[in-house]
């Protein structure tokens, strides 16, 4: 050939030859230059976030008349506003609230002015797309950007808000200039109670534990995820973040084909009835081990109907935790456009307004839950109203001798979101909740988050109570306190933490601060549970100290979380046992330090 | 100068490059001027060349050698399965089989995968085999093109020379035409490179160039997005560059 290399001694083939391992040279040499794949460390977090208060209020409301199913010709002239979210039964109060997906005659947003639509859309970087499109648009000018593809605000999951939140900001900055425009919770209009749960194989729930080196497919970032890694951090064990890699001694998991829920569940099912497996990179202490392991997925993390599909398919799987024990995880978060609510408060306001008004009349009347069912079917046009009637409630099954939990789903009245907020009674829940999905988020660092995004953006940035505490003349009932003083059996989770005091005495140290916060934001995402407080210690000393330092370093535990709100009536017991249950070693100070512990078990 | 604005005008090589060098300057400025401003639709080039090092720093050339490796393994099997099915496509019994295969690219991916998936236990296995079955339809498709254009002298040439129909099979379909085969790999590469990306973002788990970019899209990291993109632009061209030289230096008379 002599083309190449400008000779003629060479036949075509042998400088083919040649360039060909010059090529290959040069390309192996810049592989093994280069960086690596980072690999994640998999992390157990000492602390759990759970918060229980539930919210289903006894109240007396007098009966409105239910919404019709035609358009509204009332609110017609006025400009539309737009509001997107998955399907999802727990946002029903909003959708009654309008009487379907578009404003209806009679309905309570007919009442208060607004023209709304609602839209079903279940993939999240789409809803993404459709609110930045309407910033787009009101950034060139239109007062009420009417493009069918844009909303002002999307309903999703609060504990996603973070990571919904957060990256938007970052993109919002790039494109628009640094704070130019923000989104922002601006209300909670329900929450799932029940509806998004773990599930896998009853040992999983019997003996937590067991759930070392499991593969869980789920939607990574989202509600499910959340619950699935609460439960394991409240039974302490390891989670691996990476998708890309194995642990053995940790909780893996699988992302979903497209970040969708439905998918998740149908992983769980082909991989149980066909085999499918997924080759994974195997990872130890954060080092890839050389080996490739084939997995099946042993549990899905998902949502209804995705729960519903996985018991009608599979046999010997059921619910393993949900968000009826993690109760205040799971809100309904409206977030919507900061810039355009503040020059259109009222709107915003009568949104809610109408929203917890419908809810309200839920909670006290059934033929408002059918219609709301009805309402539900209409927009997100799948299954019918006696099914979403059903999944509302919750509804329990057996098979082979297995009991399953599918659905359950909370709508809020006003007095639920003001307490949701701590405006009423000083525990802000969504707070917690919004703190640990926020440590999550940074510490496990999922996808590679802090490098995507660079970091939270804070709650009281993120979140703004102006529209819905500028509601007023609307009905406000008390909101049900949860009722602790029926003793509970059924150990949900048992954590072990290791808190540390000043040597010989109850006083905590400063540096379990973070700590305890993780521990009071669990609490508080599961706050109908009740809790054992023991404490332990090394051997060092004698026994009765020992045991009297081992209760008092307890009931310090118990104070710290009694002042920042969590009744005392909640503390089902607070003990010591000194020495007596060691959990490692005492004869080297790193065994002595694990068994320097205070354990938390939540009760049901 | 006035050349290059008349139709049909032939210009020298050298102009010709630095015509292309002149549009790639303009295209630079555009994009720097574009995204000058506080308000920009693209991210602007720091942002992307940030994108580009922080991927770089995360292990993006394993995750290109991870595309890579997809590519050439999958495509490897869907030239061998195109192959069998085109040069059987000549055989009066095969030709209704051949040309059903040509029929099937116009099926879409989505809803087939689970049937893969039923048939195939490992992920990464599934997303090998959807390519080739999806790229064999394409390359059969061009392959039997490539044979239904042979001229007839070809055939007839052959048989002057005495030769077999199995024997004209050999040496002027399949010897005669291994350049045109090299070509056809070429054309359907793009093919190739956009399923790879979207396999691999449905089974993310494997990681690669799919993966990366469905996870800047997750976060909206939109100096990521843009400096895969260029990546993926630039192997895509790479390889097309590649082939082609290969072609060129194996067969020295191929008159493409």
């Amino acid at each position: 050939m002599g083309k190449i290399l400008r000779t003629q001694k060479l036949t075509t083939l042998s400088e083919l030859l040649i360039v060909l391992v010059v090529i290959g040279g040069i390309l192996g040499a810049i592989y093994f230059i280069s960086p690596g794949i980072k690999t994640s460390i998999s992390k157990k977090l000492e602390g759990i976030d759970v918060n229980k208060a539930d919210v289903n209020n006894v109240v007396n409301a007098d009966k409105i008349a239910l919404p019709a199913k035609d358009e509204s010709s009332e609110v017609s002239s006025k400009p539309k506003i737009r509001i997107a979210g998955y399907a999802w039964n727990a946002q029903s109060g909003i959708i009654v609230a309008n009487g379907g997906p578009v404003t209806t005659k009679g309905s309570l947003m007919e009442k208060n002015n607004v023209n709304l639509e609602i839209i079903r859309q279940d993939w999240l970087s789409e809803l993404r797309n459709m609110q930045m499109k309407f910033i787009e648009e009101y950034d060139q000018g239109e007062a009420f950007p009417q493009s069918d593809k844009s909303v002002f605000a999307v309903m999703i999951m609060g504990d996603g808000a973070p990571f919904y939140i957060s990256s938007v900001q970052k993109s919002l900055d790039e494109k628009y200039g640094k704070d130019k425009y923000h989104l922002q919770v601006m209300g909670a209009l329900g929450m799932s109670y029940g509806e998004d749960k773990l599930i896998g194989p009853p040992a999983w729930k019997s003996n937590p534990k067991s759930m070392k080196g499991a593969l869980i497919s789920t939607v990574l970032g989202d509600g499910d995820w959340v619950t699935t890694v609460n439960y394991c951090f409240a039974n302490g064990l390891k989670v691996n973040p990476d998708p890309t890699t194995y642990d053995e001694d940790a909780v893996n998991f699988f992302p979903s084909e497209n970040d969708d829920y439905m998918k998740a569940a149908e992983e769980l099912i082909k991989s149980q009835t066909t085999g499918w497996t997924v080759s994974l990179k195997g990872v130890k202490e954060g080092k890839l081990t050389g080996k490739t392991v084939s997995r099946k997925i042993d549990g899905c993390a998902t949502w209804t109907p995705g729960d519903k599909v996985v018991f009608d398919k599979l046999s010997g799987f059921v619910d393993i935790v949900s968000t009826k024990e993690f109760n205040n995880q799971m809100p309904v978060a409206l977030i919507g456009v900061k810039e355009w609510a503040t020059k259109n408060p009222d709107m915003v306001s009568n949104i809610l307004k109408a929203s917890l008004t419908a809810s309200n009349q839920m909670k006290n009347y059934d033929d408002w839950r059918m219609r709301a069912a009805e309402a539900v079917t209409a927009t997100y046009k799948i299954e019918n109203a006696d099914y979403w009637y059903k999944m509302f409630q919750g509804q329990q099954g057996t098979k082979n001798g297995l009991t399953y939990n599918m659905g359950g789903s909370k709508v809020f009245n006003y007095a639920d979101a003001m307490q949701y907020f701590g405006i009423t009674d000083g525990v802000n829940r969504y707070k917690s909740v919004y703190n640990q999905v926020s440590n999550y988020l940074t510490e496990l660092n999922p996808f590679g988050f802090n490098e995507n995004v660079g970091g939270v953006v804070p709650y009281d940035n993120a979140v703004n109570l102006f529209f819905l505490k500028n509601i007023n003349d609307i009905e406000s009932t008390a909101p049900e306190k949860v009722d602790y003083t029926e003793e509970k059996k059924e150990v949900m989770a048992s954590g072990e933490w290791k808190i540390n005091f000043k040597t010989g005495s109850a006083d905590i140290s400063s540096s379990s601060t973070t700590e305890l916060e993780k521990i009071y934001n669990l609490l508080i995402q599961a706050e109908n549970t009740k809790l054992n407080i023991v404490g332990h210690t090394d051997n060092q000393g004698d026994d009765a100290t020992n045991n009297m330092l081992s209760k008092s370093r307890a009931q310090a535990v118990v104070n710290y979380l009694k002042q920042r709100g969590i009744p005392q009536t909640r503390f089902q017991i607070v003990d010591g046992k000194g020495e007596t249950d060691p959990v490692a070693t005492n004869d080297t100070e790193a065994g002595r330090a694990q068994n320097r512990r205070v354990v938390i078990t939540l009760l049901n | 100068m006035k050349k290059i604005f008349i139709p049909l005008e032939k210009i020298s090589k050298q102009n010709r490059t630095l015509l292309i060098l002149v549009w790639i300057v303009l295209l630079i400025v555009l994009w720097f001027a574009g995204t000058a401003g506080e308000k920009h639709l693209f991210p602007n080039p720091a942002q992307v060349a940030k994108g580009f090092s922080d991927l770089y720093n995360e292990g993006l050339v394993t995750h290109i050698f991870h595309s890579l490796q997809l590519c050439f393994i999958s495509i490897s099997l869907a030239i061998i399965v195109s192959l069998f099915f085109a040069y059987l496509w000549p055989v009066p019994v095969m030709k209704p089989v051949s040309e059903f295969i040509t029929k099937l690219r116009f099926l879409p991916f989505t809803g087939l995968s689970y049937y893969i998936t039923l048939l195939i236990s490992d992920a990464r296995d599934m997303q090998i085999w959807i390519l080739v079955i999806f790229l064999t339809t394409f390359l059969t498709t061009s392959l039997i093109a490539v044979i239904r254009d042979i001229p007839q002298e070809e055939f007839d040439h052959a048989k002057t020379l005495k030769c077999s129909r199995f024997e004209t099979l050999v040496q002027v379909v399949i010897l005669g035409r291994l350049d045109y085969v090299i070509d056809v790999i070429r054309q359907n590469l793009a093919i190739t490179w956009m399923l790879i990306v979207t396999v691999e973002s449905i089974v993310v788990a494997s990681g690669g160039l799919g993966f990366l970019i469905k996870n800047s899209d997750k976060f909206m990291n939109h100096g990521r997005i843009i400096a895969l993109q260029i990546i993926i632009l630039l192997i895509g061209l790479g390889l097309d560059y590649g082939i082609n030289f290969l072609r060129k230096a194996l067969f020295r008379f191929s008159k493409i």
